[in-house]
């Protein structure tokens, strides 16, 4: 959370750094996504989001025609505390819609 | 308690946590459980302990719980509740910390040196030994 004067990019940290303050898209284990606003992170990636939607995907398998059936939930959290260790990856939203 | 800039905990996230503690939270485990209650402590690990305490699992069955202890690696979510201004506590707590570690050196801010100790301990102290 401390301010930086060199505002080199020099490690793959700093391109996280980059997006403080800008709406990012985490990528979390167990099949979650996040899309908030950054508002701090540190090394273990623990990450502070604000204005979060949390999109939880899910596969179900119908037990009469075996297809698969993707569900995801969504909610809405105000301010969100991240544990670092979940987190596989960060990057700006992506646009899809 | 060290001194400002010597914290562990400043070099991490993990303050802020420690900054909501006695505030009423949400923290999500990694095994899907919701615990609503007041943050009584964190460490540096993140490990809470959590008083008062309602827990709930995924289909939304609750139940009640005085006092919990919570392995930080369990944690995944924390919800920060929307009425803190957190830079605003994080900072509190910085200067708590900066009183009560300056209070422990006796206000002034210096370790007592190995001299003044080998002065205090008597030359028969050995025969106890």
């Amino acid at each position: 959370m401390a301010t930086e004067d060199d505002s080199a990019v020099k490690e793959p940290l700093d391109l996280i750094r980059l997006s403080l303050d800008e709406r990012i898209y985490v990528k979390l284990r167990s099949d979650r996504e996040l899309r908030g606003k950054l508002h701090a992170y540190d090394q273990h990636l623990n990450m502070i989001l604000g204005d979060v939607e949390e999109v939880v995907t899910s596969v179900e398998i119908d037990d009469e025609t075996y297809e698969e059936i993707v569900k995801t939930s969504k909610r809405h959290v105000q301010y969100l505390f991240v544990r670092g260790d979940g987190v596989i990856l960060v990057s700006p939203p992506l646009r899809t819609s | 308690m060290g001194k400002r800039g010597e914290r562990q905990s400043e070099r991490t996230l993990v303050c802020v946590i420690q900054a909501l503690m006695g505030l009423e939270l949400l923290v999500e485990l990694r095994n899907d459980l919701s615990i609503r209650g007041f943050l009584d402590d964190c460490d540096n690990a993140m490990n809470v302990i959590i008083k008062d305490a309602m827990i709930e699992d995924v289909e939304g069955c609750q139940k009640h719980m005085p006092l919990i202890f919570v392995r930080g690696s369990n944690i995944r979510f924390v919800h920060i509740p929307d009425n803190v201004n957190i830079m605003q506590a994080v900072e509190e707590r910085r200067l708590v910390l900066d009183r009560a570690a300056l209070a422990y050196m006796g206000g002034k801010g210096l370790a007592p040196t190995p001299k003044v100790l080998e002065t205090q301990i008597p030359d028969t102290a050995d025969a106890a030994i």
